[in-house]
């Protein structure tokens, strides 16, 4: 005999929580009675047919009681399985609404912040450096009218200092150099920004299908689930052996809907999707802060 | 600062789904039967693969949007 659980634990437990009730026909039965009561209470299953131990009943697996625990205790622990899968899927529902709540939030900060950038470098950038050229320009220009100054200052006598000028006309016309090739890169950006929008789009726009319409068809086909299986279990009461194919049988009965459904949308939407293969702004961002 | 915001999403993303598969692992024990199995089929599979090409997508997009910045930005405005 393969006890699934320390037995000694088992029937002392039992011992203790029935406060002896049987004590008086104790004799009469063997351990494995009492093992098996002690299963009855608990849920224990007994399993196998070993023969060694303490309490091991001579007949072994052709004893009646022992037959009849263990399929009371299958039934049990069936019944028990089933009841514990009715909380693993309402748990389980909930775990799936939080994680489309999360995914779309990892998401939406994601277009935020790509957004920011495409404003940023569209609208902030263009004008910014533009305006630095012209006064860039305007500091080179200032800086060339000092050299030019210092140089008509020349006499024969004396040649006023023109290093520090010259150097000031250098850093402007570096920092003038610096402005322009930034404005080239803010236009060369543009495109290519746009274009890796493109890809980061494509990227994410399954599971952001998911999250938005799987996900939450998921959790009302879970919650439609728990609700008809807790029905059942309320209506018939403790389930017995069979009951746990009846259970499935439910759930697969919802499933089957669910998929049934599922096709038919699917139907639906097929026209709707060859339109949808026109070209037209990136999702997540407005067409306002498209790059043209 | 872009690249890390984008990070921070994908690290929320990453969460998210390892958050989902140890809830989806710890129903096995519970529910284990055909019903479950079509139902991963159906609604748990799909996200590995999506879930891959959105954090691949977000690292690319990360370092695009950190370069954006870097190469149109003035130096002299952050000092």
């Amino acid at each position: 005999m393969v006890w699934p659980f320390c037995f000694e634990a088992l029937v002392s437990r039992y011992y203790r929580e029935e406060g002896g009730g049987i004590s008086g026909e104790k004799g009469s039965w063997c351990d494995e009675r009492r093992v098996g009561l002690a299963s009855l209470r608990f849920g224990c299953i007994l399993l196998g047919s070993g023969t060694r131990g303490r309490g091991v009943c001579r007949l072994g697996p052709r004893c009646d009681f022992i037959r009849a625990a263990n399929e009371w205790g299958r039934q049990f622990m069936s019944s028990q399985a089933d009841v514990r899968s009715i909380e693993a899927l309402n748990d389980f529902r909930v775990a799936m609404a939080l994680f489309a709540e999360d995914t779309l939030g990892a998401l939406g900060a994601v277009d935020m912040e790509i957004k920011r950038t495409v404003q940023w470098l569209q609208h902030d950038r263009k004008a910014y450096w533009a305006e630095q050229i012209k006064r860039r320009e305007q500091a080179v220009a200032a800086a060339k009218a000092e050299v030019f100054r210092r140089q008509l200052a020349k006499t024969t006598h004396s040649t006023p200092a023109q290093s520090e000028q010259k150097e000031q006309l250098r850093r402007a016309e570096a920092s003038l150099r610096d402005a322009e090739m930034r404005s080239d890169l803010v236009k060369k950006w543009e495109p290519a920004l746009q274009q890796a929008l493109l890809e980061y789009h494509a990227s994410t726009r399954r599971i952001k299908d998911l999250a938005a319409g799987d996900v939450p068809r998921a959790t009302a086909l879970l919650e439609r689930m728990v609700l008809a299986l807790e029905g059942y279990v309320n209506a018939t009461g403790p389930a017995g052996a069979g009951e746990a194919s009846r259970l499935e049988s439910i759930t697969e009965r919802l499933l089957n809907e669910d998929e049934a459904a599922a096709v038919k949308v699917e139907k639906v939407e097929e026209p709707a999707a060859v339109d949808d293969a026109a070209p037209g702004p990136a999702p997540g961002i407005s067409e306002d802060s498209s790059i043209s | 600062m872009a690249n890390a915001n984008v990070m921070a999403g994908a690290s929320r993303l990453k969460h998210a789904i390892r958050t989902l598969q140890e809830r989806w692992r710890s129903t096995a024990e519970s529910w284990n039967d055909s019903v479950r199995r079509r139902f991963a089929d159906r609604y748990i599979q799909p996200m590995d693969p999506a879930i891959t090409a959105a954090l691949i997508g977000m690292q690319k997009m990360g370092d695009v949007l950190d370069r954006v910045r870097r190469d149109c930005s003035d130096r002299s405005e952050a000092s």
